[in-house]
């Protein structure tokens, strides 16, 4: 690769570098573009808010609303439905 | 939970299930769809689909979160017929040919703007996980399945490579075609981003 990145090239670094280490040099490399590109430096703030609203969603459980719960009718249905499947 | 029972042991037997997570399943199903009966059956497919694959269930993440992973693809799956995107792979054809965020010279064609999410708080941010939600729904099935399975299910890219049949070098541009997919989208349709 050459020594010097365009953006298409960082942000599939940035996105790449999410994977897997990347290699030393293309670390620094892509470093140094992210310091004087913020359209990069946007677009790894984008990858970090999708990474971030689709892993750690699950983990803030108090943030769905409490009141709501599945009837007796429809618990009683699922259990049914799982029955069936285990022994039916 | 606080039933005194591990959650590998809860797994274990799917009689406990309905007790343990339904509830929870079934607002998570809620906080992205608003149709009851849509959420149950969502909650159903999940059970399903967890009963068939248990001996995938490794214990190196919570029970529950493994269902929510489960859940995640469901919805996505629904949100996908029920918009009717086109699933078929052009848009991965189409970044081969002509890549819309950058030029020749590989300059920014769209220049990405802020967003006025902070990744710290991003749970709070209802209207900018509904969007994501849809923009997922209309990325290619394959790569949204790489992304799902990386993002959603925390596997490694070795796993994704095994269970997708594809080299480390490919599931590297599948999960950046997929993160630079949703990036547009959700600049394109998130009230939040600052042109």
């Amino acid at each position: 690769m050459h020594w010097m990145y365009s953006c298409k090239d960082v942000s599939q670094l940035i996105s790449e570098s999410m994977d897997r280490t990347l290699p030393f040099y293309q670390r620094v490399l892509m470093g140094l573009h992210l310091i004087v590109c913020k359209y990069c430096s946007r677009c790894r703030e984008h990858f970090k808010a999708i990474r971030a609203a689709s892993c750690h969603e699950e983990l803030h459980g108090s943030e769905l609303d409490a009141s709501r719960e599945l009837s007796n009718e429809g618990k009683e249905r699922l259990k049914k439905f799982l029955n069936n499947h285990l022994y039916g | 939970m606080g039933k005194g029972q591990s959650d590998a042991a809860i797994i274990d037997d799917p009689e406990l299930w309905v007790d343990h997570y339904g509830d929870f399943l079934y607002r998570f199903a809620l906080s992205r769809i608003k149709d009851p009966s849509v959420a149950e059956d969502l909650v159903q497919e999940t059970f399903l689909a967890a009963l068939r694959g248990r001996e995938n269930f490794k214990g190196h993440s919570a029970g529950r979160t493994w269902l929510v992973a489960i859940l995640k693809h469901k919805l996505v799956d629904y949100i996908r017929k029920k918009i009717r995107e086109p699933s078929s792979d052009k848009i991965e054809v189409l970044t081969d040919q002509t890549d819309p965020d950058f030029n020749e010279q590989g300059e920014w064609q769209l220049r990405p703007s802020r967003w006025a999410v902070n990744p710290g708080r991003i749970y709070e941010q209802k209207e900018f996980l509904d969007v994501l939600y849809r923009c997922l729904a209309g990325v290619p099935e394959r790569l949204a399945e790489a992304f799902m399975m990386r993002e959603m299910e925390g596997l490694s890219t070795a796993e994704i490579c095994k269970a997708l049949d594809i080299t480390a070098t490919n599931s590297w541009v599948m999960l950046y075609r997929a993160r630079m997919s949703l990036r547009r989208c959700l600049e394109d349709s998130w009230l939040g981003a600052e042109h």
